[in-house]
């Protein structure tokens, strides 16, 4: 099963640029910008983990 | 191919899809689903890139075509034209355009170059203004990449004002010195409207707004501020050029000489800029002009301002003033010579008798007021302030004294009864503000304020080198009018010196809430009567007067303290902006010139045989012509509106004939300016659409009916419909409703929960509704095809009986079948966002030593997209100060759970506040329906679901075992005659069969059947069914036939924003007030429900003594204390501090009254906590509580 990487890891979250859609690795601290094109706005990437919902 | 040189957007935002809906195909409904890729995908599927931009919306257009080869042949008909939607929006943008184009160089030519001397060689300096311009934000984006500037898109989901730079140059040249110096000064920066030509979405075809993440046929109009879209609304103003005979009591209070009569007149310069000349009749018979100025008040003789505007002996103007005010109106002679004597006798006493005279006059009482400098005369003062004051709008003295003796006219008539007053609340006298103009008229005074300061700074300093005045500029000039004008929008709040000459200071700007999108439209069609009127008791100005007919709606004003005030424009009413071009002004006086001008006579030449009628083009009295030539000239001006001259299609033409029973005052009045409302009407003899405005339509004969068409008719309605606003005409069948019913429903299709917009994924509003399955109505009208509001669907076409079934579709409940809910009928979402912005010294993100109290947190902070938020747990961290020891989690608030849908992580581009980090997160909350939310047909009957009845116990249909979707309460009609709903049951039940949308506008007839009910009656019958749509059905319990036919059809139902999940308030134990110590109130903070007054009296009444006990002392404040039998106190018990706990037995000896001074005196008693504070309070007062306890 695939696992995210956890805190501490150093790698960092993924987020999807909102202009070039390419993708921007930000650890705590980092300056909230696309390293590709300097688009600010950023997206958090969908989770890979196994999300449960109660279907009634 | 345009739209090849933007980046594809689709792959990259594969994971920003919208929530997966139910999978089920949804039947002819425009599956238009938010998201951007499908957006694209289904505009490539019309093979939109290949087709050619035009000015309307080329998708829009293509989809509703593919609708309307469904749609029954007659409605097809009637749609010849394609429409966008943006047409409703036209005025808010065409004025911001005015603003931007034309209006800011009006401004700047306003400002007059000023010539002053310096020093004391008196070295002289002319200095005015060029250029005042603000950037286009179009061509920024077309020459950089899209990354750094700003879009509408990015200012939203960042939270930032869309606004560019604003500049003007300040130019002056020194005596001696030819060369001309400028300097440019930075006015801060502007917002911009949405759509606007400066704006970057401006002239973008649908494909390329989609790709820049916005609405296809976004339509623009309102401003965003701080994120958040605002718009301006129009509000009704007094009728500009247009002179108003007023009877008001409110006079009389000014002073013990004010008659209850004037005369008022709104004038507008070039500029925008307005001022109003009252002309008031006193009891003496004289009469007075009075104006405003700066908010204050001023009244001059009437003669005095008579003599200043020409140069002629009294006895001269004497014989002009008489030749025009005698003659038009039957007036006694002698009345208006006796007026005249006191008018200009008024002006012999102060000694007054030369033009000269009366303007050093003038001069010397308003040089303060006008600041005028020492060096200029007196009579220069005067001619100054008959320039900016009296009648602005014209520039020659000759055309201000005729309109002045016009006004004295007027109010001479109207003193003698020659003519009736006008009523400022009907709309003829009206005209609305247009959001471009108020940004102008702003605009206009700060400027102007800046110029001021400038010129006294320079006047002040003793510049005498170029360098000197400019270092002046340099500091003075600078002005962020920006700012300003980024408050007024944010706030809706005016600050201005003057007031601007208009009524309110504050409610100019709304959010443009996108609950769905009619309502959103209706905001902009939506018009203010003003914010004074909102207090004042009388309703008179809350009346429907026939006049608005066709202009504002009559169904489509909301219900309670706005009612009547808030209207909305009809769906085909335009209100004029200002001319693109200049020249056209010019050309246009020029034709309606030459047009009047060979039966035009001056005052002088008027035969004294025939009557005759004064001429004002848009407040110029250009002459009085003949009631014999008359007729003509008007026929030939509306032969030339109507024709091909472009420049006269907004003119309106008024002929208020001599001797009408109207009572008013009689004239040729013709209106070009802006802002004024007018409607497209057909010519009977020509049959040429032509425009008319409020005034002139209540002159012209406009038949409504085309059956009853016959010769005292000149115009007639283009369509049946013309009197209803957008929202109101796509109620079906609205003709055969009780008329509140629809305007019950013109306010819930403003709160149903439909599609609000297509770019969710792009947005951070805090609240968005959506519904899942949005469906196209089986019955609707022709405006919902016109305007393609397929694309904003808001509700389902559900099979409902009409029918007694359980008792629970008593009062207004509905019971829905549990098996269309679980097949996904009104399924819903809402989607909330929190933001949570960090300053300058915080980071957001987590330290990796702090512990992970959510596992859906990660590293950076924020929660996982798509994990499952439970209530009150933490969602994003932001980190303290370099060392990251402090932290503040935010949570999410509320009681249900929710799926993370969304976290956007921006950073501030504007300048100046940079490295502003910001998270904005969106939740997902399930709002499928459950037993109280609320529903509602499209007539006004709201209903609240009681009961998910099971399916295998629902009622059938014999014949085809339909089981029925909703089951309403024969009650519901009969007190409220809602026949619509009926005929659109029996009309969708049988276009579901014959596979047609119904035409259900209003109004339309039919000339082979006598009504709908008769024609969808017999499709009906052709498919197989019961003409009047009854059939026989099956109880789901016993398998009995009911006794009765069940009248079973297909209503569209709307899913109302009130739902259970939102509103639901309980509490056993809870939060208290710390003073009172009774439950606090607020369904947010947990508090309880006041069991107020009227609840006790009725538990009194049914003597429900331990109920009452129960609810409003042992669940409140409720107490044990101790009370002194002896004198009665509740204070002065007082319990000692023993340090041995020698059981309760002993507690009450340690209690001691300390008045009494008794240990035994003391007993416990149970009294609410207020009681006791009560009782402190008053012993503060020297008053004490004696209780009588045995």
């Amino acid at each position: 099963m695939y696992h995210e990487q956890k805190a501490g890891s150093g790698a960092g979250v993924a987020y999807n640029c909102g202009d070039c859609g390419s993708e921007v690795l930000l650890r705590p601290g980092d300056v909230i910008i696309c390293r590709e094109c300097g688009y600010r706005i950023l997206y958090k990437k969908r989770t890979k983990q196994v999300v449960q919902f109660e279907a009634r | 191919m345009r739209v090849g040189t933007l980046p594809s957007r689709e792959i990259n935002f594969s994971n920003l899809s919208p929530p997966p809906g139910p999978g089920f195909a949804l039947w002819l409904t425009a599956a238009v689903r938010a998201g951007s890729s499908e957006t694209v995908r289904a505009y490539q599927d019309q093979d939109i890139f290949n087709m050619p931009y035009t000015d309307h919306d080329v998708g829009v257009q293509a989809r509703r075509m593919d609708h309307l080869r469904r749609t029954e042949k007659q409605s097809v008909d009637d749609i010849s034209r394609v429409v966008s939607i943006k047409k409703l929006f036209h005025c808010h943008v065409d004025s911001f355009n005015h603003f931007v184009n034309s209006g800011l160089s009006d401004i700047v030519r306003g400002v007059e170059s000023q010539h002053i001397s310096v020093g004391p060689g008196s070295r002289q300096v002319d200095i005015w203004l060029e250029d005042l311009k603000i950037e286009s934000l179009r061509s920024k984006v077309s020459a950089v990449a899209t990354s750094s500037s700003q879009t509408p898109r990015s200012c939203r989901e960042v939270g930032e004002t869309y606004k560019t730079s604003m500049s003007v140059s300040y130019c002056w040249r020194l005596q001696g010195n030819d060369a001309m110096q400028r300097r440019v000064v930075q006015l801060g920066q502007c917002p911009v409207m949405v759509q606007s030509n400066v704006c970057s979405l401006a002239r973008l075809c649908p494909a390329e707004l989609v790709a820049f993440g916005e609405e296809a046929n976004e339509a623009g109009g309102y401003f965003i501020i701080n994120g958040i879209e605002r718009m301006i609304r129009m509000i009704i103003m007094q009728r500009r050029h247009h002179i108003l005979g007023l009877r008001r009591r409110a006079f009389l209070k000014r002073s013990p000489l004010f008659t209850e009569y004037a005369t008022v007149m709104r004038c507008v310069s070039n500029d925008e800029h307005s001022s109003t000349i009252r002309l008031h009749y006193m009891r003496n018979g004289s009469l007075k002009v009075a104006f405003q100025h700066r908010r204050e008040e001023f009244f001059i003789p009437a003669g005095l301002v008579l003599r200043s505007l020409v140069a002629c002996s009294d006895a001269e103007l004497h014989e002009r003033a008489c030749m025009e005010l005698l003659g038009t109106s039957s007036h006694e002679e002698t009345f208006v010579k006796e007026r005249l004597a006191i008018i200009q006798e008024e002006c012999q006493s102060l000694y007054i008798f030369t033009q000269i005279s009366a303007l050093s006059y003038l001069g010397q009482h308003f040089r303060t007021l006008l600041e005028a400098s020492a060096s200029e005369s007196d009579a220069a003062v005067g001619e100054r302030f008959l320039r900016d004051t009296i009648f602005i709008h014209l520039s020659r003295n000759g055309d201000k004294l005729s309109l002045l003796l016009l006004m004295m006219n007027k109010l001479l008539t109207l003193v003698t009864g020659g003519c009736g007053p006008d009523d400022p609340d009907s709309l003829v006298n009206q005209e609305v503000l247009l959001p471009g103009l108020l940004l102008q008229k702003i605009v206009r005074e700060k400027i102007q304020i800046s110029f001021q300061k400038v010129l006294t700074q320079i006047r002040g300093l003793d510049c005498r080198i170029n360098e000197d005045i400019g270092r002046v500029i340099d500091e003075t000039a600078s002005l962020d009018i920006g700012k300003a004008l980024e408050y007024i929008l944010a706030t809706g709040n005016l600050v201005s010196p003057t007031g601007l000459g208009l009524s309110q200071a504050s409610g100019f700007t709304i959010v443009a809430e996108k609950l769905n999108y009619f309502r959103y439209l209706s905001h902009f069609r939506s018009v203010h009567r003003g914010a004074y009127f909102m207090e004042l008791r009388t309703t008179a100005v809350r009346k429907l007067l026939p006049e608005s007919w066709g202009f504002l709606c009559p169904v489509h004003t909301p219900d309670g303290s706005p009612c009547g005030l808030l209207n909305h424009l009809t769906e085909m009413c335009e209100v004029v902006v200002p001319d693109k071009d200049p020249l056209v002004r010019s050309e246009r006086l020029d034709l309606i010139k030459s047009k009047l001008a060979w039966a035009l006579v001056d005052a002088e030449h008027r035969s004294r045989f025939h009557h005759s009628v004064p001429v004002i083009v848009e407040g110029v009295h250009m002459g009085y012509i003949s009631i014999a030539d008359v007729e003509r000239a008007v026929a030939a001006l509306r032969e030339a509106k109507t024709g091909s001259q472009l420049s006269l299609q907004m003119t309106e033409i008024c002929h208020i004939p001599v001797h009408g029973e109207h009572g008013l005052f009689p004239g040729l009045y013709i209106f070009y300016g802006p802002s004024r409302l007018m409607r497209p009407v057909q010519q009977v003899h020509t049959g040429k659409i032509e425009l008319v405005g409020t005034l002139e339509q209540s002159f012209l004969s406009i038949c409504s009916l085309r059956k009853e068409m016959n010769d005292i008719f000149t115009h007639s309605e283009l369509k049946m419909t013309s009197a209803l606003s957008c929202i109101a005409s796509l109620t079906p069948w609205s003709d055969f409703n009780q008329s509140p019913r629809n305007m019950y429903q013109c306010q819930m299709a403003k709160q149903t929960m439909g599609t609000p917009m297509h770019s969710i994924c792009f947005r951070s509003d805090t609240k968005l509704y959506r519904l899942h399955t949005p469906q196209r109505p089986v019955a609707l009208t022709y405006t919902y095809d016109k305007y393609a509001l397929d694309n904003y669907a808001l509700g389902t076409n559900a099979v409902v009986a009409v029918l007694a079934y359980t008792g629970y579709d008593m009062e207004d409940a509905m019971i829905l079948n549990k098996g269309s809910l679980t097949r996904g009928f009104a399924h819903a979402t809402l989607y909330k966002t929190i933001v949570e912005t960090a300053s300058k010294h915080e980071l957001i993100g987590m330290n990796a030593s702090q512990s992970r109290t959510n596992e859906h947190i990660d590293s950076f902070g924020t929660v996982d997209v798509g994990s499952v938020a439970s209530p009150g747990s933490t969602v994003l961290r932001v980190n303290n100060g370099e060392g990251l020891t402090k932290s503040r989690q935010i949570r999410i608030k509320g009681t249900d759970p929710a799926v993370v849908d969304r976290v956007v992580l921006t950073s501030t581009t504007q300048k100046g506040n940079q490295n502003v980090k910001r998270a904005a997160i969106t939740f997902r909350y399930d709002r499928n329906p459950v037993i109280g939310d609320k529903f509602s047909s499209r007539h006004g009957q709201k209903g609240v679901l009681s009961f998910l009845w099971p399916e295998e116990d629902m009622p059938f249909c014999e014949r085809t075992g339909v089981r029925p979707d909703v089951i309403i309460n024969p009650h519901a009609f009969p007190s409220r005659m809602t026949i619509g709903m009926l005929v659109e049951s029996l009309a969708s039940k049988a276009g579901a069969m014959a596979a047609v949308f119904a035409d259900a506008t209003p109004f339309k007839r039919d000339k082979k059947y006598s009504s709908p009910a008769e024609r969808y009656g017999s499709l009906l019958r052709e498919h197989g069914y019961n003409f009047c749509g009854n059939e026989s059905m099956i109880n789901g319990y016993t398998g009995e036939s009911f006794s009765v036919d069940i009248f079973i059809g297909i209503v569209y139902y709307q899913r109302l924003r009130h739902m259970v999940s939102d509103k639901f308030q309980v509490r056993s134990t809870g939060p208290n007030n710390p003073l009172t110590k009774q439950p606090i109130k607020g369904r947010k903070s947990g508090g309880g429900i006041r069991f107020g007054e009227m609840e006790r009296d009725s538990l009194l009444a049914h003597g429900a003594a331990y109920l009452l006990r129960d609810r409003l002392n042992m669940c409140s404040d409720n107490q044990d204390t101790w009370v002194c039998k002896v004198c009665g106190s509740l204070l002065a018990p007082l319990t000692m501090c023993m340090a041995t706990s020698c059981g309760e037995k002993y507690a009450s000896q340690r209690t001691r009254c300390r008045v009494c001074e008794s240990n035994t005196s003391v007993e416990i008693v149970s009294v609410p906590h207020v009681f006791i504070y009560l009782a402190t309070e008053l012993a503060a007062m020297n008053i004490s509580i004696q209780l009588k306890a045995r």
